[in-house]
């Protein structure tokens, strides 16, 4: 699956441009980072692979040429308030027209994968942020997408909540091997969830460069190694660069 | 933590304010000795409902099917509009004038209509009742159509959701809180529009609506039975009201914060 020369510019006075010809190639069941300074147009990228968006010129091809599957995660788990945990997690495949009891089956395997067995028939206004969105992650993975988007997903969500999702996150991706494309302002968790973090400029959005994340091993204690703090330090030198600090 | 209120000290305070008005009515009356005509004492009126107890008791009746029926079509009418005209900024900026005009119709004048096109009877008053009720209903629904939360319509786009899946899976029972605020109003308002359709289109007889009771009792100056009539078309409107409310309390307990420690 490729981005190609992917250009948006939002209409208005004056025009908006917010990507600017980025190219970037997502291998199947690879896990890609886009990290960069806010309003850069990282959540663009994903809106635009999602649909939610379209693009002004290029755009992305998908090899096989059939669109895939794609789940998406929003910064907020935007659960409808008047459904079940359950029956939040199985909207998607209601919305494709999938029988009842197939549905049950497969949302509550999507719960138990979240790790939020029991939880299926409580309300979302009574769970804890940290696990609304795993019921989120539940819902976006409950179709068995090909393609996992991912806007900054635990981005409101405390530090230690944060590293327990993304330690979950990543079990997922191991297991699964899905096709990930994370957008994120954290560091840390580009290095720690992706093989590749790739860095966008400031607006308009182009690709500065990118570093190749080669962990041997994704356990929660690589985030205390010198090799885990050294490749944070080479993003982070990337994006002072992208920013024109130089470094 | 909710703290749970004795049920006494829910109960009193409305039964001390109705036990004290209906007291100083009956000191009133005695007092400035008013004529039985003008105002008549508690008992007086208590007395003439026993009385008049089979033909209040059909009277009632046929008021509640009346506004009932006014108030099923007002609600099931109001829910469609609201919701066509929440489609689009372009339906709702061409027709909610319209729907506006409806509220400012006096409908005591356009009852006669109602009964030159619907005929004498309980199908003029039903359609008085619908259309008194019916504009709460839609103000409210259409309220609760545009507020529906931007990132959820997103989350129904990104699944490729179509117009009614949208609506009753996302739309709906967004709107359900506000609609269920309109549907409350609507309940009291099907009452007057029942009780004025009966006014002029409604039929004499044993088993007369309410509005007819008020009117042949108002011409043979029996206050008491006036006063007994319009007090069993408050219980009416109370008990749709009550009827309406526990209805949205059942759909929006688990989920609505309207919906919950409503005993506080």
């Amino acid at each position: 699956m490729a981005l190609r020369g992917l250009c948006r510019t939002f209409s208005g006075d004056p025009p908006v441009e917010a990507l600017r010809s980025i190219d970037l190639d997502l291998a199947p069941g690879s896990f890609t980072a886009l990290i960069g300074p806010s309003g850069c147009g990282k959540t663009t990228v994903l809106r635009i692979l999602a649909g939610l968006d379209e693009a002004s010129s290029g755009g992305f091809e998908f090899e096989p040429s059939r669109t895939p599957r794609i789940g998406y995660c929003f910064q907020e788990p935007r659960l409808l308030p008047w459904r079940r945990i359950d029956a939040n997690v199985a909207l998607p495949l209601e919305l494709e027209g999938m029988p009842r009891e197939e549905r049950r089956r497969r949302a509550g395997s999507a719960i138990e994968r979240v790790e939020l067995g029991g939880f299926a028939a409580a309300m979302p206004a009574t769970l804890s942020g940290g696990m609304r969105m795993r019921a989120a992650v539940a819902r976006a993975l409950v179709a068995e997408p090909q393609l996992l988007l991912l806007d900054e997903p635990f981005g409101a969500l405390d530090e230690v909540t944060r590293y327990r999702l993304d330690e979950m996150l990543h079990d997922l991706w191991r297991r699964d091997r899905f096709t990930a494309l994370l957008v994120t302002h954290s560091i840390p968790e580009a290095v720690f969830l992706a093989e590749r973090v790739v860095v966008l400029s400031p607006r308009p959005g182009r690709i500065i460069g990118e570093v190749v994340v080669d962990l041997a091993e994704r356990t929660p204690q690589v985030r205390a190694t010198d090799e885990f703090a050294h490749l944070v330090q080479r993003v982070y030198r990337l994006l002072l660069e992208a920013m024109g600090d130089g470094a | 933590m909710r703290r749970a209120v004795p049920r006494i000290a829910v109960a009193a305070p409305p039964i001390a304010v109705v036990a004290a008005t209906v007291l100083l009515w009956w000191l009133a009356v005695r007092t400035f000795e008013i004529p039985e005509y003008l105002l008549p004492t508690p008992g007086a009126v208590l007395e003439a409902v026993w009385v008049e107890r089979d033909r209040l008791a059909w009277g009632m009746l046929a008021t509640a099917i009346g506004a009932s029926g006014g108030f099923a079509i007002a609600a099931a009418l109001g829910i469609a509009i609201g919701s066509i005209l929440g489609l689009s900024r372009f339906l709702e900026r061409g027709f909610y004038p319209l729907t506006l005009l409806l509220q400012m119709v006096p409908l005591v004048a356009l009852a006669p209509i109602l009964v030159v096109w619907l005929g004498y009877g309980q199908r003029a008053v039903i359609a008085s009742a619908a259309i008194v009720a019916l504009f709460p209903v839609i103000a409210n629904t259409l309220g609760g159509m545009r507020s529906v939360d931007r990132d959820l319509e997103e989350l129904f786009s990104l699944h490729r959701a179509g117009l009614a899946s949208r609506w009753w899976r996302l739309r709906l029972p967004a709107s359900l809180p506000s609609i269920v605020t309109g549907l409350r109003i609507a309940a009291g308002l099907a009452v007057i529009g029942a009780i004025v359709g009966e006014f002029v289109s409604a039929y004499a007889g044993d088993r007369a609506p309410l509005g007819m009771v008020i009117v042949s009792a108002m011409r043979e100056y029996r206050t008491d039975l006036m006063f007994g009539a319009i007090g069993l078309a408050a219980i009416v409107g109370f008990a749709l009201f009550g009827i309406v409310n526990f209805g949205g309390w059942l759909l929006l307990r688990r989920w609505h914060a309207s919906a919950r420690s409503s005993s506080d």
